[in-house]
Parts: C-alpha cells; sequence; structure tokens
C-alpha cells in the first residue's frame, strides 16, 4: 500500500499534467466499475452455460472464433448481398432515418391539430387510439400490396410504428400548456403564428421530444422485423440470412450492434431534445 | 370621473353556482395604491382577473378612462403570483417579448425601433436591478429575482394599471420586505396606478393608499374600504412605532379575524 502511494505521489510530482487527470480516471472508474463486473459476470455464465460439447447456442469463445471478421471489419463489401455489418447497419438506418423523419414531421403536425382542435380531437383520436396497436408487422402485407416494392413498404411501417407516439405526446404537450404561459400571451396579446412559434412549440417541445424518443425507439423495433420479412441489404435480414445458414454466431454479433445502435438512436435524440427544451 | 372604475361586477363560474362576486364597485383615481385584502376563497384573485379582462363578468363591468375592458392588453400589465416567466426564454428575453408587443403600434403605445426597445429592456431591467442576471434563464435565478423580472416585464408595458396578484405570496420574509420597499420605490417614482392583491395585513397597510377589505364568499362583495393616510415616502422601520400605522393595521386585523373570520372548513 505504502509503495503505491509512494509511487503516486512520485508520479504526480514529476508529471502536473498526469496528477491533474488521476481524480478524473479514478472516478471514471468508479463509475464504470460495476458494469465492467457485470460484463464479466455475464459473459463467464454465458461461456460455462452454452461452453459445453453439443450446446445448442455458441459460447462467447465459439462466437468469437466464428465471427470475429464481422467485428473486426464492419465495413467489407463482396457484392451483393455479402457485405460487412457496418453496411448492413447503414442501410437500416438510412431506411428508418426517412421513415422517422416522416413519422416526426406527420406525427407534429397531427399531434398540433388534435392538440389545439377540439372537433379534430373527437374526431381523429378514437382512430388514432385504435390504429396505434396494430403491431407493426401487420402493417407490412398492406404496405406491400400498396406499395408493390420493398423499399417504400419498409418505410411505410417506420412511419406507421413511429408516428402514434408522436401524434399523442404533441397532442398532451399542447393541451398541457400552463394556464399562466396562456394568461402571459392573452395580456401581452401575442396571438396567431406569433403564439404559435413564442408560447405553443417551446411549451410543448418536452412532450415532443418524449413522443419522437419513443418513436425512434419503435422505429428501430420495426425495421429489423420488416426487413427479415422483405430481404435486400439490412440488418434484419442478415440476422435472417445468418439462421438459414446456421451461422448462430454471426447472429450473436449482429444482435450486439442492434442492441448499441438503438442505445445510440435513443441517446441521440434524447441529446436533441436536450439541446433545444434547454432548462424547460 | 374615476380613472379605473369597477362598476356593479358580479360573476358566476356557471349557471347553477351561486356568485363568486356579488355586486363589487369600486373606482380608483390615477396614481393611487390599491390593495384588496380577503380571506383565501373570497373572489380577489377573481376580480383581478376581471379588470386584466383574463375574466368577463357575468354582470357589470370595468371602465379604464371610460373604455370598456372586454379583454386583456398591455395596458394592464399583471405580476402573476408565480411569477409565470417562460423557461424557454432568458429574463431579458422574457422582458423583450412584452416590449415588442406592446410597442409595435397596435397596442396603444406609439411604435419604437429595434434599438430603442433594446435600450428600454435594459432601462426596465436596471430599474428592478436585475441588468447583471439579465441573460440568464429563469431557473437559474431565485424566488425573489423571478418576481423582479416579472415586474420589470410588467413595468416595461408602461400600463395604465399595474395589476399585482399576491406578488410576494411566495417569498420568504426577508425577500418579501426587500421587494416591498423597491414597489415602494418604483411606484413614488413612476406614479403607476397600482391594484394589489394580497393576504398580508402589514404588506397591505404599509403600501396602499387604500385598503379594500372584502368580506367571505360566495357573493362575496367589499366590506369596508380604510384610507390609510399615512405619508410617503414611508419607511417600515418609523412606521412599526407609529400609531397611525398600528391603527390602520388593527383595523384590518379586526375585519378579517373578528367581524369576517375565515370559514371553517367543513367536515365531509
Amino acid at each position: 500500500m505504502s509503495i503505491t502511494i509512494a509511487a503516486r505521489g512520485h508520479l504526480s510530482a514529476a508529471r502536473p499534467a498526469l496528477g491533474a487527470l488521476w481524480p478524473a480516471l479514478v472516478r471514471a472508474g468508479r463509475a464504470l466499475m460495476p458494469l465492467l463486473v457485470m460484463l464479466v459476470l455475464l459473459v463467464g455464465l454465458w461461456q460455462l452455460a452454452a461452453g459445453r460439447p453439443g450446446s445448442a447456442l455458441p459460447a462467447p469463445t465459439k462466437v468469437w472464433a466464428d465471427s470475429s471478421d464481422l467485428i473486426i471489419h464492419p465495413f467489407f463489401d463482396h457484392g451483393g448481398l455479402d457485405k460487412g455489418l457496418g453496411l448492413h447497419l447503414f442501410a437500416s438506418l438510412q431506411r428508418v432515418a426517412v421513415g422517422f423523419a416522416l413519422a416526426a414531421a406527420g406525427g407534429i403536425g397531427l399531434g398540433l391539430l388534435v392538440g389545439t382542435s377540439q372537433i379534430a380531437m373527437r374526431g381523429l383520436d378514437p382512430i388514432f387510439q385504435v390504429l396505434r396497436t396494430v403491431p407493426p408487422l401487420a402493417w407490412l402485407p398492406i404496405s406491400l400490396a400498396a406499395f408493390r416494392e420493398a423499399q417504400p413498404s419498409a418505410i411505410f411501417v417506420i412511419f406507421i410504428t413511429a408516428v402514434w407516439p408522436v401524434i399523442i405526446n404533441t397532442a398532451v404537450g399542447v393541451r398541457a400548456v400552463p394556464t399562466d404561459y396562456r394568461n402571459v400571451a392573452r395580456v401581452i396579446r401575442l396571438r396567431g403564428a406569433k403564439y404559435f412559434l413564442r408560447i405553443l412549440l417551446p411549451a410543448a417541445a418536452p412532450f415532443i421530444f418524449t413522443g419522437l424518443r419513443i418513436g425512434i425507439g419503435l422505429s428501430w423495433l420495426a425495421i429489423i422485423a420488416a426487413e427479415m420479412l422483405i430481404g435486400g441489404v439490412g440488418i434484419g435480414f442478415f440476422i435472417w440470412d445468418a439462421w438459414n445458414s446456421s451461422n448462430i454466431s454471426d447472429i450473436v454479433v449482429a444482435l450486439l450492434y442492434v442492441g448499441l445502435v438503438g442505445f445510440i438512436l435513443d441517446r441521440l435524440v434524447a441529446f436533441a431534445g436536450h439541446l433545444v427544451t434547454r432548462g424547460t | 370621473m374615476a380613472f379605473l372604475s369597477v362598476s356593479d361586477v358580479s360573476i358566476a363560474f356557471s349557471a347553477r353556482a351561486p356568485d363568486v362576486l356579488s355586486h363589487v364597485s369600486l373606482d380608483i383615481a390615477r396614481g393611487e395604491y390599491v390593495s384588496i385584502i380577503g380571506h383565501s376563497g373570497c373572489g380577489k384573485s377573481t376580480l383581478l382577473n376581471i379588470v386584466a379582462g383574463l375574466l368577463r363578468a357575468t354582470t357589470g363591468g370595468v371602465l379604464l378612462e371610460d373604455h370598456e375592458v372586454d379583454s386583456p392588453g398591455p395596458d394592464r400589465a399583471v405580476v402573476f403570483q408565480n411569477h409565470s416567466l417562460l423557461p424557454w426564454l432568458t429574463c431579458r428575453e422574457n422582458v423583450r417579448l412584452a416590449v415588442d408587443q406592446a410597442f409595435d403600434g397596435a397596442n396603444g403605445h406609439p411604435r419604437r425601433s429595434r434599438a430603442e426597445r433594446a435600450a428600454w429592456v435594459q432601462h426596465n431591467l436596471d430599474l428592478v436591478r436585475m441588468g447583471h442576471a439579465a441573460d440568464k434563464r429563469p431557473a437559474e435565478i431565485s424566488g425573489g429575482m423571478k418576481q423582479r423580472i416579472g415586474i420589470a416585464r410588467a413595468l416595461a408595458m408602461q400600463p395604465k394599471v399595474l395589476l399585482l396578484d399576491e406578488p410576494f405570496g411566495a417569498l420568504d420574509a426577508l425577500t418579501r420586505a426587500h421587494l416591498q420597499d423597491q414597489v415602494m420605490e418604483l411606484h413614488a417614482r413612476l406614479r403607476t396606478t397600482v391594484m394589489m392583491i394580497t393576504h398580508d395585513v402589514d404588506e397591505a397597510v404599509l403600501l396602499s393608499d387604500r385598503i379594500v377589505m372584502m368580506t367571505n364568499g360566495p357573493r362575496a362583495g367589499i366590506g369596508e374600504i380604510l384610507d390609510v393616510g399615512l405619508a410617503r415616502p414611508r419607511n417600515r422601520l418609523a412606521l412599526a412605532q407609529d400609531p397611525a400605522f398600528i391603527a390602520a393595521r388593527a383595523r384590518v386585523l379586526e375585519f378579517l379575524y373578528s367581524r369576517h373570520r375565515a370559514p371553517e372548513p367543513q367536515a365531509a
């Protein structure tokens, strides 16, 4: 113990930059340590459970042996559908980007309408409440029938999955604008477009971003499932293809990537919301 | 003719419920500081909201300089009890939004240029001594500072009447005293007509020219009006020993706690 302390003291004396960094490193270590321990434990358990010969699922060591290529080279392209995971993910993300952008625009628009107009609310809300319970994949056959092509059908499935929470949260946010803010607007005679831009939209923004965050999560859920059915380049089809070729290790790696990308998408929308709604 | 005239105002929130306010008449002179005091639920905030135009009286009406009040407007600026600053705007932007509206040429005041409006915002922030924190957001400043910004926002509209709805109710005693002194100073300087809702007897006596005492609801009305008659400028320390101050205070206390005691909460 005394040796480490002496060594540390020596280090910080010799290199003040490192000395100043040390507490930050200790703090980061303390924050990450429980997660690292959990990961080691889970991977260990997995190895124990799946390590026996004849096991149905691959152990971590086998996954690494079979599929380390996928991890190390995410962007190879051997033509056709034989591409790196990065490229498959990129294709899926492109579909999500288009579908989610449409859902955000349409959802915020419809949400504002339903939130501000009692008539629109009475006319549309029951329809929304029924349609939003339809599972994403149930929309796929009808959208294939309508569009007769895989790409727009997949995008439509994302749109129709993500649009409901955006509509509903936006409408709730609009209706929840505090009376105090409305009264301020009335006293200073803010009306029409000015009221909309200066009061309504900022006041509803936290709700809108809650809807967007739920929406992006649902989009990512929907695209994986939809791609399994429609085929083409995309992480969903990659998983289905790996299953058909019995590459279970590839599936494991792909699942990890799907989880990480979903996490990053969620964080990105949360971060955008944090930037836009500052302090509210 | 009175500057602000409330004549025979009654209001009910539904056809079947009894009137909240019943036949309230009150004349306020230009530059006068009038407090409305009464127990919770007596409809004093309702009265202020009618003068502000946020609520419509069921019968009777309000005249300001002989024009009927039928909608809210910057000529009757309100300082709300819980400050009501918009949290997504900085303090300066909160005041600026009100100034941009009040001086756009369509709301009673002649149009002012961008530079004039910016200078006017700064002037009002300095007036409440908040120039230093102008670019902070409401969440970053204390309750007393928020209320000062609320006052700056209201004053910056150059209202004919300043309506204060329990402006210091949510503040601690020391901050409240400090703000009361500032409001007294501003009133002496700007000679704005003020109507203030309060349930604090000392505050009412210290600040007001007249105190309007409300009876309990439903069908609340004006029970008594007291002319405070203390010379200005007033000093809270000197007044604490002043017989006229003590007498006025006793009069209001007697009204509120002896003759019109708060109704006992009814057992369910």
